[in-house]
């Protein structure tokens, strides 16, 4: 049986599962129940007093609650900071607490679905920190699914491949998200530039000024608040944009009865859903993509995350010369590599052109090879490792292999860092 | 305006070795240059059935290996070496049509100068020693060989060169007096002069040096001197300078692991 496919939305408060199923070729909730209506499982943790029994989510609150266990919670926002809890004397570092977290929450789908094995897993997180993503892999390599069966996204990632996962008509003119949790108010919207091909879906994110606790949402007159704030910023948002959808998610949506002046706003000439695990889903389709020997998504997707420039370099293959693309548009920056080897034939500078993906101005860029030593022509042997640090910023490393035994390798680096958005 | 070539070949685990050389190559554009660039050393013993099959299973190249095979024992070496390089696109049309130019020149070059040619190429290797013994055997009845005086004088020049080296500069100087006799190239005594500075006690220069003026000893030391700053700065003396910068517990480890790696350069320069 082939392995699981499986999109994780983690965030501080609660995380989310989805399967895709690849019989209907959909993406489904999983849950800690049977029926799987508990699809939101809080992000906390709890030690049993007295032993090495752990859990997570409900039944963490319910042994806290009685006295019999000690509780960790906003599990993401210590492993980032690296921090450390303190339990019954023994110091945990926040790894390894994520990391029973992370255990146990993989097997609950591992149970439903009785299989042990993993295919592809994509972690969905609010924002791409580098520390927090370098973390994961790790938990996820112990935990026994290999590094390159795991991929990280952001909630605009999630949201895009989301929506291009729906009907068409749903995302024909825009798409807009309202994400309301207890950490913030997030709104997203995609846009289809067309006339160019590949198509391209951009999704743009803003954290709103205007967030509130969910709190009073438990007071009528708290809940009025909420829902002229919410039509404030409905009203700027919306205004003069012809939307097909929007979409609704997050602990503050699980009830709409307060939001009545929202809904009637954003329901006037547009289809509006409501619905938790949206970004699990959106991660569940990425996690079937990848298992495809080419996407089934024939656009490049712009967003959070996401390169938004083609990076190219020109160089002789077989002997014609090619446009080589080194990173292309729409890639995952913390996924986006090269490890390239090329000759110099008289050549002092390996050149870049840099196209942004909704603009045919290109840009060049230049690494003069001035630290190598000076060699005949087609005699020197050099690697090239292009990754990306930030979605737009580019690091470009030259390494001297020299010639083999005709021209030994001096060991000379360049290395050198382009924001490409300059 | 140059370019960039892909690299998209295996490199060999098992490189073919150029026993008289003491060289290994390893990938294609290694065997593509090694050929372009030394067409006079190579000699028709080079395309063996050890390079084909190190084309075919260490380079991956099978269907050039195949191609080989069928015309080994009928077309010349020269049409195979052309073959191999057409076959790699490692030199473009105009680099291969001056190829086949040098195979031309080859047919119609004597023993001696594929045989000089080949020294040349040693000393370029600093597989000094090597070089010498071809030089020396060249040089044992020139007249019988059919080598004029000017050839003999570019034999003695670079075995000069051979021995500078191997640090032994009195004979360097020796046999580039000799190529002077000939040669009449001021080049050269400047060459000595160089020589000179680096071991003033191997030989009586002033006497070497009688009949050149001061001001051109001058220029020459000035350009030595600038020379000795430019290398102060990079490969055995920087490598030197790095090791001296070490802490004193770290540092003899260091300059005993140099001290062994420039040996063991050496050892190789005199096989």
């Amino acid at each position: 049986m082939q392995g699981l496919l499986l999109g994780i939305d983690l965030c501080d408060d609660c995380s989310q599962i989805s399967f895709f199923n690849t019989k209907n070729l959909e993406a489904e909730s999983v849950g800690m129940s049977e029926d799987d209506s508990q699809c939101l499982i809080p992000t906390v943790l709890c030690k049993r007093k007295g032993n090495e029994s752990w859990y997570i989510g409900e039944d963490a609150y319910r042994y806290a609650l009685m006295g019999e266990g000690i509780m960790v919670d906003k599990l993401i926002s210590l492993a980032a900071k690296g921090g450390t809890s303190t339990m019954e004397g023994t110091k945990y570092e926040a790894e390894q607490l994520l990391e029973l977290f992370i255990g146990r929450l993989l097997m609950i789908p591992l149970t439903k679905y009785k299989t042990a094995e993993i295919e592809e897993l994509v972690f969905t997180i609010q924002t791409l920190d580098p520390v927090v993503m370098d973390t994961l892999i790790r938990i996820a390599d112990r935990l026994g699914v290999k590094r390159d069966r795991v991929h990280i996204i952001s909630h605009t990632e999630s949201f895009l491949y989301y929506v291009i996962s729906q009907q068409k008509e749903l995302w024909r003119n825009q798409s807009c998200l309202f994400d309301l949790t207890e950490t913030g108010l997030h709104y997203y919207e995609l846009r289809v530039i067309r006339g160019r091909s590949p198509q391209i879906v951009e999704v743009a994110h803003q954290e709103l000024e205007e967030a509130f606790s969910l709190e009073i949402l438990e007071t009528k007159s708290g809940g009025k608040l909420a829902d002229t704030i919410l039509c404030s910023c409905a009203e700027r948002l919306l205004n003069k944009k012809l939307m097909s959808s929007v979409f609704l998610t997050g602990r503050g949506f699980e009830t709409n009865d307060w939001a009545s002046g929202f809904l009637k706003f954003i329901c006037n000439k547009r289809r509006v859903f409501a619905g938790q695990n949206l970004f699990a889903k959106g991660a569940a389709y990425i996690a079937f993509d990848n298992t495809l020997e080419s996407t089934s998504y024939p656009y490049i997707c712009i967003c959070e995350g996401r390169i938004r420039y083609t990076v190219s370099m020109e160089a002789v293959c077989a002997g014609r010369n090619r446009q080589m693309i080194v990173a292309g548009a729409g890639t995952n920056w913390y996924e986006a590599k090269a490890d390239i080897e090329f000759i110099l034939d008289n050549k002092d500078s390996v050149d870049f052109t840099v196209t942004p993906a909704d603009n045919p101005r290109q840009t060049k860029l230049s690494v003069p090879l001035k630290e190598f030593p000076v060699r005949p022509a087609k005699a020197t042997r050099i690697e090239m490792i292009v990754a990306f640090i930030k979605e737009d910023c580019m690091m470009v490393r030259l390494i001297d292999k020299g010639f083999g035994d005709l021209f030994p390798s001096s060991g000379q680096e360049i290395k050198r860092y382009f924001y490409l958005n300059n | 305006m140059g370019r960039l070539i892909l690299c998209t070949g295996r490199t060999a685990k098992r490189p073919f070795y150029i026993s008289e050389l003491g060289l290994s190559l390893y990938t294609a554009e290694e065997l593509c240059y090694y050929i372009y660039n030394n067409i006079f050393m190579i000699e028709d013993s080079f395309v063996s059935p050890q390079l084909l099959a190190f084309i075919g299973s260490e380079l991956g190249l099978t269907q050039l290996e195949d191609q080989l095979r069928q015309h080994m024992g009928h077309a010349a070496s020269g049409q195979l070496l052309l073959t191999i390089l057409q076959e790699i696109h490692y030199y473009d049309e105009s680099e291969l049509t001056a190829f086949k130019k040098q195979l031309e020149k080859k047919k119609s070059a004597s023993s001696f100068e594929l045989a000089k040619n080949k020294a040349d190429f040693l000393v370029k290797q600093k597989k000094y020693n090597n070089a010498l013994k071809v030089y020396d055997s060249l040089l044992d009845d020139p007249v019988q060989k059919g080598m004029t005086e000017e050839f003999c004088a570019r034999i003695w020049h670079n075995k000069g060169v051979a021995y500078a080296g191997l640090f032994y500069v009195e004979k360097a100087a020796q046999c580039m007096l000799k190529a002077y006799e000939t040669l009449k190239d001021n080049e050269i005594v400047r060459e000595i002069y160089m020589l000179s500075l680096f071991d003033e006690e191997a030989m009586d220069w002033e006497e070497i040096f009688a009949g050149v003026s001061p001001k051109q000893l001058y220029s020459w030391k000035e350009e030595f001197e600038n020379i000795r700053k430019q290398l102060m700065q990079t490969g055995k003396a920087l490598e030197a300078r790095t090791v001296f910068q070490k802490d004193a517990v770290k540092r003899p480890a260091f300059i005993a692991g140099l001290l062994g790696e420039w040996k063991q350069e050496y050892r190789e320069m005199v096989l």
